[in-house]
């Protein structure tokens, strides 16, 4: 199960996550994430992977569907402190520059 | 003069002429009677899915003479099995050469393939005139081994009985639909052997492994199309099919990642999507060019050591190729260049990701250490991969979450030698 918490400040929304994503974590982590594009009235959406220590290629969909979720309603998204193994799997795929990491 | 090769040739002979009308359930028992002459009783074992059983095909032959020793009412037996491990059919199947039991009837084990394709062993039980050890006797069961070997392959799309045998418990949807796009899992020319295994077999959804020989290029791929169960079966069907359709009508690796991206931003728009690596090896120089959309990196293995990541040909997974225009161009083509004797490892992120028995993921690191150690024992190719993704799979428990492939080239003609009876 994953723990994912939502904050609202200066049109920005914060959704931190903790846990894996993973087959099993998935939905969870979509279904947060289209809550908090349909929710909040908000510029950006950063999604805080800090708190995640493990995302494999269905984490990476969740996060590019939330992307283009975000851009039908006129936000930008961006991807924030992703640990290392995440952060590799991020440019393994090469969608971190998507996301506006490093994609090296 | 008596040639005695000739009563075997005849049994050929007879099997090849009859097999033009032959149910694929009746195999077994052409493959027998054919043989009745001769007095040796068969038994056709088709190794599992798994490849950890060998499994009787429902049929077999009763001595024209002598004494069957088998129990009564054994026949057909088709629920018999044998552990690849352990047995000497299985020792007869993993090592590709013929296992003599000098018991009383004494007995051969012949592996059974097609091509470089390990389909099974054939157990003949010889009548008491014949040696185990006489060449002509040797040749016979091999002829008969490797003419069966090619009937199993071209009987088994004409009915369920093959495919049966072949299975230890029922197969998904997903899995059934995948496994019928595949190639065979083993492939070899004088220059190289190919091979790849996928597991959970029973249940396969996202991963796929296609190749293609010809013009002394050998096309390879590995997909992994993300989530699990039918829907990613049915995307991965989607990219494969439309990078075949590519490769056949002339298209290079990126004509086929790009058509793979068109077929699934035109069928599917939730964003699902494929990691891949497609490459071209070149028979004769070693030349290996690829394209990584998104992909674990393939590994070279040199003198049983990994000596190399291949981490060039990057571009976005198939099915997001409409954002490369916001990521930086097509990219590319990566290139390596093999040794003769080095070995391509491919795999999908279920081998990596899987969980230990203790919680922790498997990681690449291991990857690497099993693949060190499984390469350096002499064995055919295709059973260097079965131990190896045995090995994977045994480390978790026997249980995968997500699918995990592996895709194991060797460019070694001692390779393909090594890879027939």
């Amino acid at each position: 199960m994953l723990d994912v918490r939502t904050e609202t400040a200066d049109a920005v929304v914060v959704v931190c996550v903790h846990g894996e994503v993973d087959l099993d974590t998935e939905a969870q982590l979509a279904g947060a994430l289209r809550d908090a594009i349909a929710t909040h009235q908000a510029g950006e959406l950063v999604v805080d992977l800090a708190g995640v220590p493990f995302l494999d290629s269905s984490g990476v969909r969740a996060l590019l569907q939330a992307r283009a979720a975000a851009a039908e309603r006129g936000m930008s998204m961006r991807v924030r402190n992703p640990q290392d193994l995440v952060a590799q799997v991020l440019r393994i795929t090469l969608v971190a520059e998507l996301f506006g990491l490093p994609s090296r | 003069m008596h040639d005695a090769l000739q009563d075997w040739h005849r049994a050929l002979a007879r099997i090849l002429h009859e097999a033009h009308l032959a149910a694929p359930d009746s195999l077994g028992q052409l493959v027998s009677s054919a043989v009745g002459a001769l007095d040796v009783e068969l038994t056709t074992y088709l190794v599992d899915m798994e490849q950890r059983s060998l499994r009787a095909l429902p049929a077999t032959s009763r001595p024209a003479s002598g004494v069957d020793l088998r129990p009564p009412g054994g026949h057909p037996r088709g629920d018999e099995r044998l552990p690849v491990e352990g047995t000497m059919a299985g020792r007869a199947f993993t090592s590709l050469r013929t296992v003599v039991a000098h018991e009383r009837p004494s007995r051969l084990w012949v592996p059974i393939v097609d091509g470089t394709e390990r389909l099974g062993v054939l157990e003949v039980v010889l009548p008491e005139q014949m040696s185990p050890d006489d060449a002509v006797v040797r040749e016979g069961c091999l002829l008969l081994a490797g003419l069966t070997g090619h009937l199993i392959m071209s009987k088994q799309a004409y009915g369920d009985t093959l495919q049966r045998t072949r299975r230890s418990r029922p197969m998904s949807t997903s899995a059934e639909l995948l496994w019928q796009m595949l190639p065979p899992s083993t492939f070899a020319t004088e220059r190289f052997v190919l091979t790849a295994m996928l597991e959970p077999c029973y249940e396969v959804g996202g991963d796929g492994f296609d190749y293609a020989v010809g013009n002394a290029a050998i096309h390879l791929a590995v997909l992994d199309a993300v989530g699990r169960g039918l829907s990613a079966s049915m995307t991965c069907a989607v990219a494969l099919s439309a990078m075949r359709a590519a490769r056949r009508a002339g298209g290079g690796l990126h004509a086929m990642a790009e058509a793979a991206d068109q077929a699934l931003t035109s069928q599917f728009t939730d964003h699902r999507f494929v990691t891949a690596i497609l490459a071209e090896l070149d028979e004769n120089s070693g030349r290996l060019r690829y394209v990584n959309a998104g992909h674990p990196l393939p590994l070279v293995l040199r003198g049983g050591k990994a000596v190399l990541t291949l981490g060039g040909g990057h571009r976005l997974p198939l099915g997001l190729g409409h954002e490369t225009a916001r990521t930086g161009g097509a990219g590319e083509l990566g290139e390596a260049v093999l040794e003769p004797g080095d070995r391509l490892l491919l795999h999908t992120d279920g081998v990596t990701d899987a969980r230990r028995a203790d919680g922790e993921r498997s990681g690449l690191a291991h990857l690497v250490d099993l693949a060190e150690r499984y390469s350096t024992a002499g064995l055919p190719t295709a059973e260097t991969l079965r131990r190896l993704s045995h090995a994977v799979l045994d480390q978790q428990g026997g249980r995968l979450r997500d699918d995990a492939t592996l895709l194991l080239v060797e460019w070694s003609r001692l390779a393909a030698q090594r890879s027939v009876p």
